[in-house]
């Protein structure tokens, strides 16, 4: 962080390298829309590169990476919901082109995606973005019982899923 | 299934389009970071330390002397506002990577950016636009038009009785042409022998669509104009002779010229069309299916479009991206510069070798290197504050030299 802000570009490199796979991979398990994804976690860096002397340079970026990601992750999956976007996915090939063959992880994707945005959003910031159910609490603005009530139901959900899927 | 393997899958998922999207936000954050101003950090001046000293010794006695007394005093025995050195540079200052200078309106002022500080041409500004070299801007607010020196020296003033808008200095900067009501208005570049300009023959001006207007570059003072039966209409400014006259895309929003005159492109909402040197259409490329064009404009070179797109139907705000794509050729060897919301602005550097993308939700101008193969991306961040914290808008890029 002091080398970022002292202008080496190495050191802004580096935590490129060290926090987008993290940053874009949890706007996308959030939001599922690769194009919108792409925006959320490049949004965020370049918000973090503009503010980066106010940084205290004691703490981390990380933390201030994952919540401006996590929060708007969301608001762009509720304000889409809102606007019943038919055509998007359309568009969005242009910009990201979809891979080849379903992986081995696609049925777990897929089954977190069919999951109800609220329980959606706790499973991937505790597992995508290693926050604890007190910080997910914080940036939720929900009580710690009712996060990890929403935890539970989520990883139920994802275990009928994948046994349904194995048997 | 356990959580360190739910984890760990999660943690693998592929992701479409992941190593595209890896590659274009690195381009975008070091761009970043390169456009950010030069890291101060504030040292404790032998002033400040002086001050903190008094403050501590004057606070001491502060029964006697109050603080709002105390603070006063230290302020002006020191004079701290002048003496704590600011090291930051000016937020004016902006390097372009194609060079030049860009015209900038902000609604209450015309602002003129790049090579040196920002200069600030004040007076409610409709549209404004460069001179052929750059010495000169034309300027339009309501029903009035005038032509300024870039120290803002107005140099001409013509009143109308209808509203002026897109305003077009001619190649060689000798002629003017700009819209009064549906008309088309020609002046000399030294403001005399105003006219409307009426195609030879004709019993009536010429009536035009809101569409700016395109001198094609050559020694004829020769004028694209989107007429109101929506044909592109090339017609001497000077003899009133009609050129061409043909069929331009479904709701044009553009013509632009080659630097050499010998191709124009018309970009319409679904379709972009391109012409010879004798207006013979040369392509005709559509939209991609669910997609609509916002803005586009041809390379000085006249070999490379840059087009901005959206979804067909997306509102104000949407996402949009911007491509490269060859003149004239299909839009599947387009090249992807950039994807996002609030963006716009889209406009060649004078040499061609840069292209500018406002991306007006982060604040910011990004430009990107034209060349084949060169990735090369610069960001210039805080445009607003450059501006005197006023909304900007890109109206013209003049006049540099070639640089690499």
């Amino acid at each position: 962080m002091r080398r970022a802000q002292r202008g080496d570009s190495d050191a802004v490199e580096e935590l490129f390298v060290a926090y987008w796979p993290m940053c874009h991979r949890a706007a996308w398990l959030i939001t599922r829309d690769a194009t919108a994804a792409e925006d959320i976690a490049q949004e965020a860096f370049v918000a973090a590169i503009a503010a980066l002397d106010r940084f205290d340079r004691s703490r981390r970026l990380e933390p201030w990476l994952r919540t401006i990601v996590a929060r708007r992750a969301i608001d762009h999956t509720r304000a889409r919901a809102a606007r019943r976007e038919v055509d998007e996915e359309a568009f969005g090939r242009v910009a990201a082109p979809q891979s080849g063959p379903r992986g081995v992880s696609d049925d777990l994707v897929a089954a977190l995606g069919l999951l109800s945005l609220d329980r959606r959003v706790v499973v991937v910031l505790r597992f995508v973005l290693d926050m604890t159910p007190r910080e997910i609490a914080g940036l939720l603005d929900l009580p710690v019982g009712t996060v990890n009530s929403r935890m539970r139901r989520a990883l139920d959900e994802l275990r009928a899923s994948a046994e349904a899927h194995d048997g | 299934m356990d959580e360190p393997e739910l984890r760990e899958t999660l943690r693998d998922a592929d992701i479409p389009g992941a190593a595209g999207a890896r590659a274009r936000a690195r381009r975008t954050v070091l761009a970043a970071h390169a456009a950010r101003p030069p890291h101060t950090r504030r040292r404790l001046t032998p002033q400040v330390l002086a001050a903190a000293a008094l403050v501590i010794v004057v606070a001491s006695l502060g029964a006697t002397v109050g603080p709002s007394a105390t603070a006063h005093w230290v302020s002006t025995t020191l004079n701290l506002n002048d003496r704590v050195p600011t090291q930051r540079a000016p937020a004016s200052l902006v390097d372009l990577p194609g060079g030049g200078r860009l015209l900038v309106n902000t609604g209450d002022s015309a602002w003129i950016i790049g090579q040196g500080p920002a200069r600030r041409i004040a007076g409610i500004t409709d549209q404004v636009g460069w001179s052929a070299f750059g010495n000169y801007l034309v300027r339009v607010h309501g029903k009035q038009v005038q032509a300024l020196d870039t120290n803002g020296r107005v140099v001409w003033t013509h009143r109308y009785a209808s509203t002026v808008s897109f305003p077009a200095w001619s190649p060689d900067g000798n002629r003017l042409a700009f819209r009064v009501g549906r008309a088309i208005q020609i002046t000399a570049g030294d403001g005399t022998g105003s006219r409307m300009l009426t195609p030879r023959g004709a019993q009536s001006a010429l009536r035009s669509l809101p569409i700016a207007s395109s001198w094609r570059p050559g020694p004829r003072h020769e004028l694209a104009v989107v007429d109101s039966s929506r044909r592109i209409t090339l017609i001497d400014a000077d003899n009133g002779e009609l050129l061409w006259r043909l069929r331009a895309p479904r709701d044009t929003l553009s013509l632009s010229w080659s630097a050499d005159g010998r191709r124009l492109l018309a970009v319409g909402v679904h379709s972009r069309r391109l012409y010879g040197p004798s207006g013979q259409l040369l392509s005709t490329r559509d939209a991609a299916a669910g997609t609509r064009f916002t803005a586009g404009q041809l390379s000085p070179s006249g070999r490379q479009v840059a087009l901005m797109r959206t979804r067909a139907r997306a509102g104000s705000g949407a996402r949009l991206d911007v491509v490269l794509v060859p003149a004239g050729r299909p839009a599947k060897s387009l090249r992807l510069l950039f994807a996002g919301h609030d963006l716009g602005d889209l406009r060649f550097s004078p040499t061609g070798r840069w292209l500018l993308v406002g991306w007006h939700r982060v604040d910011s101008w990004l430009f990107f290197a034209t060349a084949a193969g060169d990735r090369r991306t610069r960001l210039v961040s805080a445009v607003s504050r450059r501006v005197g914290n006023g909304e900007p808008i890109v109206q013209g890029w003049c006049c540099s030299r070639a640089q690499p």
